[in-house]
């Protein structure tokens, strides 16, 4: 009678009926070689890498790309997926490291072009809203990558993630309350170096 | 300005994203620099609030999904290629860490030792008794060690971090 049923339901049902796995039962599968496990997965996390990527960065036409390289590495590695530990850690570790160093390289690029900034300005007196948030995306990069390491991936899985601090916690190793605490000192570092205030 | 109390330092982010619970809204109406800590990271994080991120498009999950399994398809056989290769690479540095200890173990007198401060590898510290060795591994990062290190140690088992932080033989 069930088989019956999903005979009849076809891919769809089957499809609904793996997206109500959590992603454990997602990772033994496509351990398995359920290649659909892992497109689940993929959709699942999509947004929140891409997020992380793409605001790290700074460069919509890489994020695609360090997204796609982010869930290949995590997908092909999962030998290094040890024991209960999360999927999504795993994944975000990894974004973390993808992002982080094409990041240093955009960021060192992005300060340069005072002047193509100043002349756009002088050029498009409306254009002014948009050169300032520029600027003070680009002061708020720069100022990010100064703080401890520690405190810049907790900062950039909240504020380019928007992670939970549970799932914080799990993929920097510590408890919810000290992800917090680290994430409390880091805006008030970052505040001093934006705003250049106490 | 008054720094805020330190034990609700966590409680501040909470309240400054509107999730404030009843002991530190309790706390607050007693307390004026965690109310001003409060409202102050309401406003950074304001500031350093990102814009909103585009979603990555529809095709993205299928094109993972099929590198992925094109990339499994060729595993296989690269690693029938270095698998050999790899386990006798193995082997010799068993071998040459067994050797070393072993001569050392017979050379020497024992000598009580205090636990160094000093960890063989930069940037990290060294196991204390009692620690769990997942945080350690946790708090490895490829930034840190660099991809051909770091491949090496996420891929080891907890045991074998702690022998290889401690400088400890097999």
């Amino acid at each position: 009678m069930s088989k019956r049923s999903v005979a009849i339901a076809g891919p769809r049902a089957d499809l609904d009926e793996l997206e109500s796995r959590d992603d454990a039962g997602l990772v033994r599968a496509w351990r398995r070689g359920d290649g659909r496990a892992a497109e689940t997965l993929v959709r699942r996390h999509q947004k929140t890498v891409y997020r992380l990527v793409l605001r790290s960065t700074g460069d919509p036409s890489t994020a695609d790309d360090i997204t796609q390289k982010v869930f290949l590495k995590a997908l092909t590695n999962l030998e290094q997926l040890k024991g209960d530990r999360a999927f999504q850690s795993w994944l975000m570790r990894i974004a973390l490291n993808f992002s982080r160093s094409r990041g240093r390289g955009l960021s060192r690029w992005l300060r340069a072009p005072a002047e193509a900034l100043a002349r756009l300005r002088s050029e498009s007196p409306g254009q002014d809203e948009i050169i300032d948030k520029s600027r003070m995306s680009q002061r708020i990069r720069a100022a990010m990558e100064k703080l401890p390491k520690r405190q810049q991936r907790i900062v950039r899985l909240r504020l380019y993630a928007e992670l939970p601090f549970k799932s914080i916690a799990d993929t920097v190793g510590t408890t919810e309350a000290s992800a917090k605490v680290t994430y409390h000192n880091a805006i008030q570092t970052l505040r001093r170096q934006v705003r250049g205030r106490a | 300005m008054k720094r805020p109390c330190e034990e609700w330092s966590d409680a501040c982010v909470d309240a400054a994203e509107d999730h404030i619970n009843a002991p530190f809204a309790s706390h607050l109406e007693k307390c004026d620099a965690c109310r001003e800590a409060v409202e102050r990271l309401r406003d950074d994080l304001e500031l350093l609030k990102p814009d909103p991120s585009p979603v990555p498009g529809p095709w993205l999950a299928k094109s993972i999904r099929h590198k992925a399994e094109a990339e499994r398809e060729r595993r296989p056989s690269r690693l029938l290629l270095l698998a050999p290769a790899a386990a006798a690479a193995a082997v010799l540095v068993i071998l040459a860490l067994i050797a070393s200890w072993t001569a050392e173990t017979v050379d020497s007198p024992v000598i009580a030792e205090a636990p160094s401060d000093s960890t063989p590898f930069p940037g990290h510290d060294i196991l204390q008794p009692g620690e769990d060795s997942t945080l350690v591994l946790n708090d490895i990062w490829e930034e840190d060690w660099g991809p051909g290190v770091y491949g090496l140690l996420a891929g080891a088992d907890d045991d074998d971090l702690i022998r290889i932080l401690e400088n400890i033989p097999p």
